[in-house]
């Protein structure tokens, strides 16, 4: 491609036109088979949009892979879509931003949705902005609520169905609403465990085969494999947190324990660091990390104000502490008084039993 | 290779941004660097303030004076003998000398920004984020200074980020980092610059309140109290400033030759907070900024000699400190000005010149002249106002000798009587620690404690002694008693010094943390 | 034979740095140390930002632009990318630089969208969420460390690319005062629209596709239910396996 000015061809500028289908797409992430659970989830919604949006709105799934099996349509298919374009390539064996961009690029451009939801996970976040820059439309990243309403629109004559978007914004101190009232599709994306998934249904979806004319992957995937201590507890959806009174570097590794049952990770406060039961970089608040897990569940930590900072955006806080006046308890959702070290391992074993 | 400069001035706060704007404005052409250890201009710079305008007067144009970000001017002013948490008297008549009709008030921080501002402006160069941790003397004469490293873990190794000491060659160096500045007190030492008496201080802590609704022309409002929380032998006193009609800065400040070791600074902020007198001017607000620092009163005679070869010394560094009105903003920047005048007319015997100038100039007249007041303290507070009184109506010929303590505000503190009444007091406002994270306050964690205390063994014996006074007297939450030590949480640390300057086993060794470090004040 | 042409540019966008953005930096200086690559920084927003600028300069940056204009002004990320990509071509004289660098995502708007926007607006691959990163100059070729959902992976390609970069990545090194000095005196040079030759309907307000309708408050967060453990595990677990499904 030139690399002179940007082009914006009309070819490619799907997003200064209205008109196109009333579909609504979820993109169905993927990773060795395996479908994301966000993808369940933006479906379960998408459910709830598309009755919202009414009138000859399809629910459709966007799975890209090689090797798609029919397991994994079927599995959409009962997770409530309507359609599954499926993209079956080996050049999408391995993830690589420019092949994916590429794909969903080309299937917005043929099919024309009205919008188009993906998972913010670490694949989705990247590719999905580049391709609502390619098709030159609005993306709102993050959203924690997503609805189909009507709108006035400046301009425009009769009110119109859009999808109204919300995300926090400035760190979590104010909410936005946001319309992508003139282009098409309106993109957003959605971080995992926001909206639930609805139970699986019979589905009859049409399984529609799209062969593209991709771009060759230009990376070589050299290693992949986890590294357990490069954890992002930014990025952890359920936080166990442990602080000073836990007393000892035994008691963490309880709560790993109880982190690991829950899908969580283990996470501290300052003081924890301090006393080298936890290395820095699950240190939350203060000069730590902010964190916005969907749980905050933390032991033994007194919850200074530095430490509340970086707790604030959590969704739910429960909170176990042994002193009743501790500061942790004015910002808890529930707080427990009690004794920590006897606590953990009696969630732990409940946990166990029940099946987490 | 060294940065070289011609005028190296420590510190940009009122002191040392006036001796740089004095020195520009007089057509000074040589290169003039100010370097401040605070994130940015006025970081670490806190007061009341009713500020004296007549300093800003002489330093300023017109123009630049008009543009003075003080929104309220002092337009009713009382004085209150608090007797306790419901009852307080007015003193019906506000002494001559401590009347501030007209002057501004509102936030020093807000007016440091603007000086460096002007400063820039005329041609000075302002760097902040820089600690200077050291002076460079050679053959007796200071001929510039060192910032510290960056960079450290806290072992003290050099992380793969690692600043190194960067050297600043000067011809000459104005130190202006306030009261107790470690490079001051050093100097002074090393020099044997003190006055006649060790320099005293007092702790001041404030809070800016916003108040729920806007009170039309309650900007302006000053008061002054005295009396409870404190005791007639203990040298304190609160104010509450409205600067503006909707926000009033509270703040109290205590005398740190103090004897009772059980007093609690930020307690004592908490009751004067929780008396009637404060809360008809308070209530239903909420505190959204939160400082401290210290503040030189022990007036003429424990000024230092303001100068060493190739150093000068001015501002609250310098002990010019009007410890009647407790006002020492226009003399600091007196000093700057007196420091600017002897520079600009040549280097050679610049100290001495210094000196003559700042002798002329009111400020320091105004500071011989209550020379006594704070020695009068000494003998409790009705003594010491009134020889206040007299000390300024004979204009400060009487008492013509040296009143008062000789010794430092560190060995004044008496051993804690066992027992001892803990009558529970009224207290208002928020506990120290979320105060203390309203100050902003901010440190690498990864760094060395840039707090040392010399000998651990010390501090077993002042537990048995004093009962750890360093957990009451700090304002920030520093220190801890853990086990048989004492815990040191150097990142709540405000920079204010109390714990150097009152330690009764003097082992506090405070160092610089990382520049850049510390308070972050905005409208202090 | 030194690879002088290797031109790097880090972008940030606020009035402090952002942190993220800091990383990114120090990855470009690092590439300066190592492969004698030039550094230049490129911001948006208003005058005052200048000043983050003169921070990356005094760090070791070479060249900086401040990308200021009101016509920029309320800008979405499509439109914010498509401005940065016509800076960065105008900054380079019509030539892409070797590799741009993101740091993950702003503070305030934390959307994480202009590094892939104007890795599309440019025309070139996007490598998300470097880590660690090392370029072979004489090759054109990098090969970094990514960091995934469900770990790290490493993989190797070839320049130019546009990256963005984790707080992992090695810690920013610190501005020195002769580095401070010399910045106050450098010159940052401003770009408005016409500089970059933006087309106006792309910029600003009018370039961009998503409009805010409401700003709100979040719901206030005050204590909840204060209650006493006697040993109930299992109303616990219950609570517990409601507020991460629920």
């Amino acid at each position: 491609m030139a690399d002179a000015s940007i082009q914006a061809g009309d070819a490619k500028c799907v997003g200064c036109g209205l008109g196109g289908s009333k579909d609504l797409w979820v993109f169905a992430e993927q990773n060795g088979g395996k479908i994301a659970e966000v993808a369940f989830e933006l479906l379960g919604k998408g459910l709830e949009l598309k009755s919202q949006r009414g009138g000859g709105c399809r629910l459709c799934a966007v799975l890209l892979g090689s090797g798609i099996t029919s397991d994994m349509t079927a599995a959409l298919s009962c997770a409530g879509a309507d359609v599954v374009y499926a993209v079956d390539d080996p050049k999408l064996a391995e993830y690589e931003a420019a092949v994916y961009v590429d794909a969903v690029s080309k299937l917005i451009l043929k099919h024309r949705p009205e919008v188009v939801l993906a998972g913010a996970t670490a694949v989705g976040r990247a590719f999905f902005a580049r391709v609502a820059a390619r098709v030159r439309t609005g993306l709102t990243a993050d959203c924690t609520a997503l609805s189909i309403e009507e709108a006035k629109v400046k301009g425009a004559g009769a009110m119109q169905m859009l999808l109204h978007q919300t995300r926090p914004a400035f760190g979590g101190n104010i909410m936005a609403t946001i319309l992508t009232p003139n282009h098409r599709p309106q993109m957003a994306t959605v971080r995992p465990k926001v909206f639930k998934r609805k139970p699986a249904a019979p589905g009859r979806a049409v399984v529609v085969k799209e062969v593209l004319d991709l771009v060759a992957p230009r990376m070589r995937l050299v290693k992949a494999g986890g590294n357990p201590d490069a954890v992002d507890i930014a990025a952890a959806e359920v936080l166990v947190s442990g602080g000073r009174g836990l007393k000892s570097a035994a008691a963490f590794g309880q709560l790993k324990e109880l982190a690991d049952l829950l899908g969580g990770e283990v996470s501290a406060s300052r003081a924890a660091v301090d006393a080298g039961w936890v290395p820095q970089s699950r240190q939350v608040g203060q000069t730590g990390k902010s964190v916005a897990p969907k749980l905050y569940l933390c032991f033994g930590i007194s919850g200074a104000i530095q430490h509340l900072e970086g707790i604030r955006g959590a969704d739910r806080i429960i909170a176990v502490n042994n002193d009743p006046e501790a500061p942790i308890f004015g910002m808890a959702d529930v707080g427990i008084v009690g004794d920590a070290l006897e606590i953990i391992p009696a969630l732990v074993s409940e946990l166990k039993k029940g099946g987490s | 290779m060294a940065i070289e400069t011609d005028v190296l001035v420590v510190g940009a706060g009122p002191a040392g941004l006036s001796a740089a704007i004095s020195l520009k404005r007089r057509g000074y052409a040589g290169r003039v660097v100010v370097v401040d250890k605070g994130r940015s201009a006025g970081s670490h710079v806190l007061s009341g303030a009713v500020m004296d305008p007549s300093g800003f007067r002489e330093l300023l144009s017109e123009e630049e004076m008009a543009k003075l970000p003080v929104a309220a001017h002092v337009n009713r002013e009382s004085f209150r003998f608090i007797l306790g948490a419901g009852m307080s008297v007015p003193i019906p008549w506000v002494p001559p000398m401590m009347q501030a009709k007209g002057y501004p008030v509102g936030s020093l921080t807000k007016v440091v920004r603007y000086l460096a501002d002007v400063a820039t402006r005329l041609g000075a160069e302002i760097y902040t984020g820089y600690a200077i941790s050291g002076l460079i003397v050679e053959n007796g004469v200071v001929v510039g200074a060192r910032t510290g490293e960056k960079g450290l873990d806290p072992a003290g190794r050099p992380k793969p980020n690692h600043l190194p000491s960067e050297e600043i060659r000067a011809k000459v160096t104005v130190l202006a980092e306030g009261g107790a500045g470690i490079l001051t007190d050093r100097l002074i030492a090393e020099r044997g610059l003190g006055g006649r008496r060790p320099q005293s201080y007092a702790i001041g802590v404030k809070e800016l309140v916003e108040l729920p609704r806007p009170v039309e022309g309650s900007g302006g409002t000053i008061m002054h109290t005295f009396g409870y929380p404190v005791d007639m032998g203990t040298y304190g006193g609160g104010f509450v400033y409205h600067v503006s009609d909707s926000q009033v800065m509270v703040g109290y400040a205590l005398g740190l030759d103090y004897r009772d070791a059980s007093l609690d600074v930020h307690g004592l902020f908490r009751r004067f907070k929780a008396t009637k007198a404060v809360q008809r001017h308070i209530a239903g607000g909420r505190a959204v900024a939160y400082g401290a620092k210290v503040i030189p009163e022990g007036g003429f005679y424990a000024m230092p000699k303001p100068y060493a070869p190739g150093a000068l010394i001015v501002g609250d560094g310098a002990g010019l400190l009007d410890g009647l009105r407790i006002k020492g903003i226009h003399i600091a920047v007196q000093s700057g000005i007196a420091a600017a005048g002897a520079i600009a007319s040549g280097l050679d015997d610049v100290g001495a010149r210094y000196f003559e100038l700042l002798r002329k100039t009111p400020g320091y007249r105004e500071v011989k002249r209550v020379k006594n007041v704070h020695g009068g303290f000494t003998y409790g507070a009705p003594v010491g106002v009134a020889m206040a009184g007299f000390a300024w109506a004979t204009f400060g010929a009487f008492p013509f000798w040296m009143v008062g303590r000789r010794h430092r505000d560190s060995a004044a503190m008496r051993p804690l009587a066992p027992g001892g009444r803990h009558k529970a007091l009224p207290e208002s406002g928020v506990d120290r620690l979320t105060d203390v994270f309203m100050s902003g306050t901010v440190h690498e964690e990864d760094q060395p404690c840039h707090i040392r205390l010399a000998d651990a063994a010390k501090c077993g014996e002042c537990e048995r002694l004093f009962g750890s006074p360093c957990t009451r007297f700090c304002p920030a939450e520093v220190y801890r008693r853990e086990g048989d030590g004492m815990r040191v949480d150097f990142s709540n640390c405000l920079h204010c010094k109390t714990c150097k300057i009152k330690c009764p086993c003097g082992n506090v060794d405070w160092t610089f943390p990382q520049g850049g470090d510390g308070p972050r004040y905005t409208r202090m | 034979m030194n690879p002088e042409t290797n031109t790097l540019v880090r972008e940030g966008v606020e009035s402090i740095v952002n942190p993220f953005d800091e990383y990114a930096l120090e990855q470009a200086l690092a590439l300066k140390d190592s492969a004698g690559a030039r550094v230049t920084v490129i911001t948006m927003g208003p005058p005052q930002a200048s000043a983050v600028l003169r921070d990356a300069l005094a760090r070791g940056a070479d060249r900086a632009f401040l990308v200021s204009s009101r016509a920029f002004g309320g800008a979405d990320t499509l439109a914010t990318s498509y401005a940065i990509s016509q800076a960065i071509l105008k900054a380079g004289d019509g030539e892409r630089p070797d590799l741009v660098l993101f740091g993950k995502q702003a503070i305030d708007g934390d959307t994480a969208q202009v590094g892939p926007g104007v890795s599309e607006f440019l025309d070139l691959p996007l490598v998300a969420y470097v880590k660690d990163l090392n370029v072979d100059a004489a090759s054109g070729s990098f090969r970094a460390t990514t960091v995934m959902d469900d770990g790290e992976r490493v993989v190797e390609g070839p320049l130019p690319a546009v990256m963005t970069v984790l707080k992992d990545a090695p810690a920013p090194r610190f501005a020195p005062l002769a580095g401070a000095m010399s910045a106050a005196r450098a010159r940052i040079e401003v770009l408005d629209e016409k500089a970059i030759g933006a087309d106006p309907s792309k910029i600003g307000l009018r370039g961009s596709p998503t409009k805010v309708v409401s700003i709100f408050p979040p719901p206030a967060r005050g204590g909840g239910r204060k209650i006493e453990w006697k040993g109930d595990a299992a109303s616990l677990a219950a609570m517990v396996r409601e507020a991460i499904d629920g």
